[in-house]
């Protein structure tokens, strides 16, 4: 359509299939991701019991043939429970992201082609939510909208929307400056036009660079939430909640605590190197291999 | 450089008022309102119609503000309702455990941190190496509490040779008492020379210290050899070498120097980090700090301490990256505007 | 390679920590983690768990004893008896009995700690009918009453019945709350940290005197831990040598270890779960009754206390001397649903918040339990853990929560207590359920009425007041449970009196053989 965005799009297509069979730890990360996205699809499907099922009859048993990962205090079954839980990491990290996203680049975007005062402002106003320690902000607002998974959620938006508004933002405050967008406006495009079909194409690539980077961060913070008692609540299946109701069992049954921590070491390990993987392709100048 | 102080001083006041605006607006969002939460139990309504007026409740939300933001810089920030006394002083008896904590991980984290990367970055793909990038990519994916679980499990159950959570052992504060100077339990017990008691706020000090460092050491180990790297690819580096200068020599003195401005940047982080992470380690540890004074506050609606404890977090890390920042241009002027 | 730096850094500290306190070992320190705290250290005010560290500080003048015949024995009082018109009591005080502070215990001490408390309005309820108290000379306590009441039962019990020195009277509820206390008994008060910890020092002239033998608690520490886990841990790891209210799954190994004793001790205690008459939709008599049969107490008993409960039979204690037996309602969903259908209610409105104390970790399971019993009749469950404070706070208003769970032990020995206190509609502190029925009000009044004179017929009046509570679905009665201590075993000697709930005597544990 234009000269910017897509002359050289065959050819880096092209360059990003070729980096990513050469790069072995995105690689790992792609598989050990894939593993936990069927774990998450399927999970009625792999699931050997029903996960919110009740059974004082088997409860707190060791991992076996019968209950692979064990069963917790109520006799569920950790694995049928550690499989839905997958959902519900996967679906914060996606929702917290798509969220902090959509609030994020039209604030930067916005900001950058404006320029000026109202553009100061606008990423001032933003600065204010990057003025908190990490994880303090998402405390501060569950606070205010009480416990629960999609409070949560809420939070962990609000806190990361900043940092794709300041990305966003430098980037479009360059393209804003290029010939190209400059000839747009001379020819009269509406300023709606101009923002998001010219110049929102060419900001994007550090938006989900970013984006790729936080998933796992994401799922980490949601999964400490829960584990303080400020996100996710019973009957919720979430890893960090499991964890932290397993506490008191940790000594004598340490499946019950373990299971699901590990499910997040995986899960937050693989996005963390898939994150990396993703930014090597998209931004080769980044920082380090 | 003297006009970009008061600019960068500015915008910091700014960006704290923002922050003053924000907790004012959550307060006011809160589920069930303050004049409820002051009085608790089935209040008359002379005494609600009272509290509302005294609170200024009554009045336009912008005067609200105005009201609300004069208490704070008078640093009355209320009673918590959990504990009934002035959260100023909740806050102050809590800060200097957190701030120990905090202290002895970012020291933790750049002592093994920013040699650990500088050697990975010098042999590339070594064994150092190697370790570096599996603790980097490791370290930022293990949850702080279930590291923080795993050493209480293997240090304070099977091998009990650390005591499981607290600051000190509270008897031992009692029959070796010490003045409370700076509010560091190590500075202070040393100070007083009470060993006793320095050896149990060290004890007590090492697995909180282990757990929250994890994470940033990750972070700091990959930024540092990132840098390095950066750093050695520089002409320079090459020209002094060709010059026959020992590569020792250049490494730590030109090398690890360029690297050092971004460096002071990665230190403020982790300092900012560490602030919010260590909610959590101070939970699993019963920490008597304010990140499980929070918490607590939270669970139990005490919202006069979570507002205050907010504002004083988001100061204390505005105020760091605003001295990291000064530190920046002091160090290399050629970075001032 | 710095992994390894970082264990040798913990070594060290951990070796320079095993070569700890030498001079604690002087003394036999012994460390209670408590899952409570105090509420209140004013002994005129103290109306929850606090009896278990003040009767250790404060003694009463009677105490109630099972084995002892007519049930009181000695406490500060050596004797007592009532006038032929039964309105007036004479206790005579036991002679050489001082204060932490030195000075001596006499009547004006009884009467002016006495009075405190028939002015608090937490604790002032116990001195129904009194109408004065008089120091009649140094030694001997007159107590007046308007109609013949049961004395007895007020100053034996575990609210208001603490004699303090006047001194510390004199300071007031402020003075008392910054955590200080004066008091005969056998510990004094050293150090009282709210969340934190509070140490008792043996007090030297005790006037029952001690041993010395070197085997008795010096100095008693109550280490404020309320996560379950923690206190596991503690006990575990040595870090306490007494622990109560421990996860139930882990009672079994700490049986199976020569290290530690576990006891398995008779009390009155109850776990019942208030249901709001007022908030929607529990108002509803028939949603009330449904929940009764969503309520699984058998698995409750079974599986989540491990055979250490036993599902209620009773409002009260069902092992209490004249409470009511009931038929309680079963575990039966289709009932349940019938129920509710017939209700007319919504399936939108079908929305119960459930508030519990989070400290006891049966309680978060049985709300998941009923959580999920629920759902298969289109209830939505909302489990609210929280601190007891401010739970307590919040539950003052009807709006607040459908059910709050509350474990209940005697304040006193006599049914006038949890019956009154639980139900009544003029009381405003207890009644979490907001519950208002003048019917019950009237019986339970005849009940305590009756209380000093007629023994039977209270008692039958308060049978016929927990009919009205069973007929109204009043509660969720869930289950009796027995207190599970274990104890590291280089102690013995624990004691336990029902009447006396969660108070472990400091002064009769000793260091075994």
């Amino acid at each position: 359509m234009t000269a910017v965005d897509t002359s050289n799009e065959p050819s880096r297509w092209a360059t990003l299939l070729g980096r990513v069979a050469g790069n072995k730890t995105f690689f790992v990360g792609f598989v050990l991701f894939i593993i936990v996205l069927i774990a998450a699809i399927f999970a009625p499907l792999l699931a050997t019991y029903d996960p919110l099922a009740i059974n004082f009859d088997d409860k707190l048993l060791p991992p076996s043939l019968t209950h692979f990962f064990g069963t917790d205090e109520l006799g569920r079954d950790l694995y049928s429970r550690i499989l839905y839980g997958a959902r519900t990491s996967l679906m914060i990290g996606l929702m917290v992201t798509i969220l902090a996203v959509l609030i994020g680049t039209p604030i930067g975007l916005i900001a950058g082609y404006a320029g000026g005062r109202f553009g100061f402002w606008l990423m001032r106003f933003t600065d204010v939510f990057i003025a908190f320690p990490p994880l303090l902000l998402p405390i501060a607002i569950t606070a205010a909208l009480g416990q629960g998974l999609y409070e949560a959620m809420i939070a962990l938006s609000i806190s990361a929307f900043p940092w794709y508004a300041r990305i966003v933002y430098s980037e479009s405050q360059r393209v804003s400056q290029s010939l190209y967008v400059k000839s747009a406006k001379a020819s009269g495009f509406g300023h709606g036009r101009i923002l998001f079909k010219h110049m929102l194409p060419n900001c994007w690539t550090p938006a989900i660079t970013q984006a790729s980077m936080d998933f796992g961060y994401t799922i980490l913070a949601a999964a400490s939430l829960s584990f303080i008692g400020i996100g996710a609540k019973e009957p919720d299946i979430e890893w960090g909640l499991m964890v932290a109701t397993s506490r008191t069992k940790f000594l004598d049954f340490w499946w019950v605590a373990m299971m699901p921590g590990f499910a997040i070491l995986i899960t937050v390990f693989a996005l963390n190197l898939l994150g990396d993987g993703v930014r090597d392709l998209l931004d080769p100048k980044g920082d380090g291999k | 450089m003297f006009t970009y102080v008061l600019k960068r001083l500015g915008t910091m006041v700014l960006i704290l008022l923002g922050v003053l605006v924000m907790t004012f607006f959550i307060s006011r969002v809160l589920p069930g309102s303050p004049v409820e939460m002051l009085l608790g139990s089935r209040p008359t309504a002379e005494a609600v119609a009272r509290v509302t007026e005294e609170m200024g409740l009554d009045r336009p939300l912008p005067v609200q503000f105005v009201r609300y933001m004069g208490e704070v810089i008078q640093g009355d920030f209320g009673n918590s309702l959990m504990t009934k006394r002035p959260v100023l002083t909740e806050i102050g008896e809590r800060f200097p455990a957190t701030l120990e904590l905090v202290l002895c991980s970012v020291l933790l984290v750049l002592i093994v941190g920013v040699p650990l990367g500088v050697f990975a970055a010098l042999r590339q793909n070594g064994v150092i190496d190697v370790v570096a990038r599996s603790i980097s990519a490791l370290g930022v994916a293990v949850p702080t509490f279930l590291i923080a679980m795993m050493l209480q499990l293997l240090f304070a159950g099977k091998l009990r040779w650390l005591p499981l959570q607290g600051r000190i052992d509270d008897l031992v504060l009692l029959d070796h008492e010490f003045p409370s100077v700076t509010g560091l339990y190590l500075v202070d017990s040393a100070l007083a020379g009470q060993w006793v008691a320095f050896q149990s706020a060290a004890a007590h000090l090492a697995m909180p210290t282990l757990a929250l460092s994890l994470s940033a050491l990750a972070l700091i180990v990959r930024i540092t050899r990132t840098m390095m790297i950066e750093a050695l690819s520089e002409e320079f580096v090459t020209t002094l070498r060709a010059y026959g200068l020992s590569s020792t020599r250049v490494n730590f003195r030109y090398v690890l120097k360029a690297a050092m401005i971004p460096l002071l940047t990665v230190v403020g982080m982790t300092f900012g980090y560490l602030l919010g992470t260590s909610v959590v380690a101070e939970f699993v540890f019963d920490w008597p700090g304010i990140g499980g004074f929070i918490v607590r506050a939270i669970t139990t609606s005490d919202f006069p301490s979570v507002m205050a404890i907010t504002m004083l977090l988001a100061s204390a890390y505005l105020i760091i990256t605003f001295f990291v920042d000064m530190l920046h241009f002091a160090v290399d002027p050629r970075l001032r505007p | 390679m710095r992994y390894p730096v970082m264990m040798t850094a913990t070594m060290a500290l951990a070796a320079a920590t095993m070569a700890l306190p030498a001079s604690a070992q002087d003394r036999n320190v012994f460390t209670y983690a408590w899952s409570l705290d105090m509420e209140d250290w004013d002994p005129a005010h103290a109306a929850a768990a606090e009896p278990a560290v003040l009767y250790n500080i404060y003694e009463p003048l009677v105490w109630w004893d099972a084995d002892t015949e007519g049930g009181y024995r000695p406490g500060l009082a050596s004797d007592w008896s009532v006038d032929d018109s039964g309105l007036i009591w004479t206790f005579n005080l036991r002679e050489g009995v001082t204060f932490h502070d030195g000075s001596p215990m006499n009547a004006e001490a009884v009467k002016s700690s006495f009075e405190r408390s028939m002015a608090s309005d937490s604790t002032g309820y116990t001195w129904m009918g009194v109408t004065e108290i008089n120091a009649v000379d140094d030694l001997t306590v007159q107590i007046v009453t308007e109609a013949p009441t049961a004395v007895l039962v007020a100053v034996s019990g575990t609210v208001g019945s603490f004699v303090v020195a006047p001194s510390a009277s004199a300071q007031g509820e402020d003075w008392f709350r910054e955590g200080n206390a004066v008091g005969t008994g056998p510990y004094t008060l050293r150090q009282a940290k709210t969340g934190q910890q509070i140490v008792l020092d043996r007090y030297e002239d005790y006037w029952g005197g001690w041993e010395n033998d070197g085997k008795e608690i010096d100095r008693a520490v109550f280490r404020i831990v309320t996560e379950a886990s923690t206190r596991v841990q503690m006990l575990d790891g040595g870090e306490a040598d007494m622990v109560e209210d421990l996860p139930r799954d882990q009672i079994a190994r700490f049986e199976d270890s020569d290290e530690f004793d576990v006891y398995n001790l008779p009390t009155y205690q109850s776990v019942f779960w208030y249901m709001n008459h007022q908030k929607a939709p529990t108002d509803n008599l028939m949603v009330r009754q449904a929940i009764q049969h969503l309520w699984d107490r058998a698995s409750v008993a079974s599986g989540i206390y491990a055979g250490q409960s036993t599902p209620a039979t009773s409002t009260v204690w069902s092992n209490y001397p004249g409470s009511g037996q009931f038929d309680l309602p079963a575990f039966d969903i289709a009932k349940a649903q019938e129920l509710i259908d017939a209700s007319g209610v919504s399936e939108d409105d079908l929305k119960l918040s459930v508030a519990y104390i989070s400290s006891f970790e049966e309680w978060k399971n049985i709300c998941v339990l009923f959580q999920s019993n629920a759902s298969q009749v289109g209830i939505e469950v909302d489990c609210v853990p929280g601190d007891l404070g401010p739970l307590w706070d919040q539950a003052q208003s009807p709006d607040a929560f459908n059910m709050f769970g509350l474990i209940w032990w005697p304040d006193r020995m006599t049914l006038a207590g949890p019956m009154f206190l639980q139900y009544h509609s003029s009381e405003a502190m207890f009644n979490l359920g907001h519950y208002a029925n003048t019917a019950y009000d009237a019986a339970v009044e005849t009940a305590i009425g009756l209380e000093a004179n007629d023994p039977e017929g209270s008692i039958a009046a308060f049978q016929q007041a927990q009919g009205i509570l069973v007929d109204d679905a009043a509660a969720v009665w869930d289950q009796e449970i027995a207190a599970m201590v274990v104890l590291n075993s280089k102690w013995e000697g624990l004691t336990h009196n029902p009447a006396y709930n969660r108070w472990y005597s400091l002064r009769d544990i000793r260091l075994a053989d």
